[in-house]
């Protein structure tokens, strides 16, 4: 296994001024397995803790933020090391791209020098800066950016939004990562230039075989594009399966109201489906089941003792109570 | 560049006029004039001396020949320094302004950035607490109670350093660390929200999943941006410290112009206050275009 993610938890100290410190669980123990050269979409709602698992992962949660659980990458151990050596692994064994490329780069800083600082600090002596330069001008070409030497001279302001999340796809890739963690990478972007994106994260998955976890809300965006679909809802995967499993056979009263929310569907039947009632508070979050209070399906024990993880197929693993749906 | 340049120069001279109006106008307004003494000079004189300077024409034939010496580079004669013009007056003041104001400003940068970036990096620790008290402290003090205080430890008790005078790098010790003990305050603060808001950006979080030390997201990273309010403070603070050292040019008895803008208000000697007045206005917009100048220098979505 590449990466194996053990019982993580994520927790936030919450500060609400009247009421003493709370805890925010956003993470309520994960567990899951990526092996190298696999796609794996992670999707829920916001607030399902999909970002801030990988944030806890990456050492970048927020100085209130705390990990628990364990996490190794290729036997080596990732939760809660210091940035000595998660600096060795970030951005060179796995990039990030990130959700919004509006702010996800420096505005003060060019191109060029954003993209090739990435091999200045994963090369250290070897670092050449005219070759780092090439690469980085091949690496734009590669993300189909028009005039890469150009732009390679360019601040962020200057490009448009598609052409800064291609930056930002590039600069992932420099290193030539084993992995690839993309939070929600077309979420701020036009929908034209959502499937082009996509497009452009399957070319590299195919030539490169690089693993690539998409996290996103958009089920249809990743069908294409996955070998399997975890679903999260408040901290915990409530079902995973592949692709067609999701799609087809999904067994989770939550995963079959997202995907009956998907705008497709909508389309058929002429008006916007909405699952009922809101995601819970995470400060405040029911007993039992999460999705209890929202569920077609629910039962006495769902408000009372949580659902054990329940295996349909080979891969394919619900954590639901009833087993008639 | 050049043109906007050219721009705000001129654009800075409907400023300078309106400084000039108001202060021209407000100076007469104040009773007295700068022959009043207690002891009267007999009537002759004072209508000679009135007849001399234009003081008994009404109001906006004086303004009009004001206007028109200005225009001409001449601030005029001092009523109260005799033998000495405005211009010269400046002249000899400044000097030892500006060293004062520029060292300063210096130490209060230096010592300042460092104080608010260690502060931000321990946020809400112990040493950050401790700084940040420090700095309240520090701005809370008016330099009229922190010099005789300083006076007091380095001049008096440990006879250290000269408590008066001026020629000397010791003489500027202490009127230095007054002037700039509540703009390190500041700057300290400033420095402390503006880094801890940056460190938020997710650019910076870019930076840390690029996997990039600690040390290259400060300097590299964060650091514009960080610096950006602190400049946009630097430009009226440096003119606000050149001339604002009134109370500690007259605590240490140092001849700059900060004594001249007190004393001359206090003699009504109208030609120099009005010099004094117009002087600062010309400091203070400079220092606001050189600010500008700088911003476009550090950040690049800025073009003039």
């Amino acid at each position: 296994m590449m990466l194996t993610i053990e019982n993580l938890r994520v927790d936030f100290a919450v500060d609400s001024g009247i009421q003493r410190k709370q805890t925010l669980q956003a993470v309520r123990g994960v567990s899951l397995e990526l092996d190298q050269g696999e796609t794996v979409a992670i999707v829920g709602e916001s607030g399902s803790g999909k970002s801030q698992l990988f944030n806890a992962l990456m050492g970048l949660l927020p100085p209130n933020g705390s990990a628990h659980g364990s996490v190794s990458f290729n036997q080596q151990a990732l939760l809660n090391q210091s940035d000595k050596s998660l600096n060795k692994i970030r951005g060179k064994e796995i990039g990030m791209i990130f959700q919004d490329p509006m702010t996800a780069l420096n505005p003060y800083l060019r191109i060029g020098k954003q993209l090739t600082e990435v091999l200045e600090v994963h090369e250290g002596a070897n670092f050449n800066k005219e070759s780092a330069k090439r690469r980085a001008i091949e690496m734009l070409d590669r993300v189909k950016i028009k005039d890469p030497e150009q732009r390679f001279n360019s601040y962020p302001h200057e490009l448009s939004g598609g052409m800064r999340q291609r930056v930002v796809i590039a600069m992932a890739l420099l290193c030539k990562p084993k992995l690839i963690i993309a939070d929600e990478p077309t979420t701020a972007l036009d929908v034209t230039v959502q499937t082009e994106i996509i497009r452009l994260l399957k070319d590299i998955y195919r030539q490169e075989k690089t693993s690539i976890v998409l996290i996103t809300h958009d089920l249809p965006l990743v069908a294409g594009l996955c070998d399997r679909i975890i679903v999260m809802y408040a901290g915990k995967i409530v079902e995973t399966g592949t692709v067609d499993e999701i799609f087809y056979e999904a067994k989770h009263p939550y995963t079959q109201a997202l995907l009956a929310a998907t705008p497709t569907n909508t389309e058929k039947s002429g008006k916007m489906l909405a699952i009922d009632g809101q995601p819970p508070d995470p400060l405040n979050l029911p007993a039992g089941c999460a999705f209890s209070p929202r569920c077609a399906f629910v039962e006495e024990r769902c408000k009372t003792d949580s659902p054990p993880e329940r295996k349909i197929d080979a891969g394919h693993l619900v954590s639901c109570f009833r087993e008639d749906i | 560049m050049l043109s906007y340049f050219a721009k705000r120069i001129a654009s800075s001279i409907p400023t300078l006029f309106i400084i000039i109006t108001i202060a021209f106008f407000m100076i007469r307004l104040a009773p007295g004039g700068p022959f009043d003494s207690e002891r009267p000079v007999p009537a002759e004189i004072a209508a000679n001396l009135e007849k001399v300077y234009h003081l008994n024409d009404p109001l906006p034939v004086q303004y009009g020949y004001y206007l028109l010496n200005v225009l001409k580079g001449d601030f005029g004669p001092s009523f109260k320094y005799h033998d000495f013009t405005v211009s010269e007056l400046i002249a000899q003041g400044f000097p030892v302004s500006i060293q004062l104001g520029l060292l300063a400003i210096l130490l209060s940068l230096m010592i300042g950035v460092l104080f608010g970036v260690i502060a931000a990096l321990r946020q809400n620790s112990a040493i950050d607490y401790l700084v940040m008290g420090l700095a309240m402290t520090g701005i809370t003090i008016p330099n009229f109670v922190m010099a005789p205080i300083l006076i007091l430890l380095f001049g008096v008790f440990w006879g250290l350093l000269p408590t008066s005078g001026w020629g000397e790098l010791k003489h500027m010790v202490l009127p230095v660390i007054v002037l700039s003990l509540p703009q390190i305050a500041t700057v300290a603060r400033m420095t402390r929200a503006s880094l801890i808001e940056t460190l938020n950006m997710p650019y910076i979080r870019t930076a840390k999943a690029k996997g990039l030390p600690t040390r290259l997201i400060l300097s590299r990273h964060a650091s514009r941006a960080t610096l950006l309010p602190i400049l946009s403070w630097l430009g009226p603070a440096t003119a606000a410290i050149i001339t604002g050292s009134v109370v500690v040019e007259t605590i240490f008895g140092l001849p700059g112009i900060g004594r001249h803008f007190i004393n001359g208000a206090l003699n009504r000697d109208y030609t120099l206050v009005m010099g004094v007045v117009v002087f600062y206005g010309f400091l203070i917009i400079l220092m606001n275009l050189l600010v500008d100048l700088l911003y476009a220098w550090l950040d690049p979505r800025i073009k003039y």
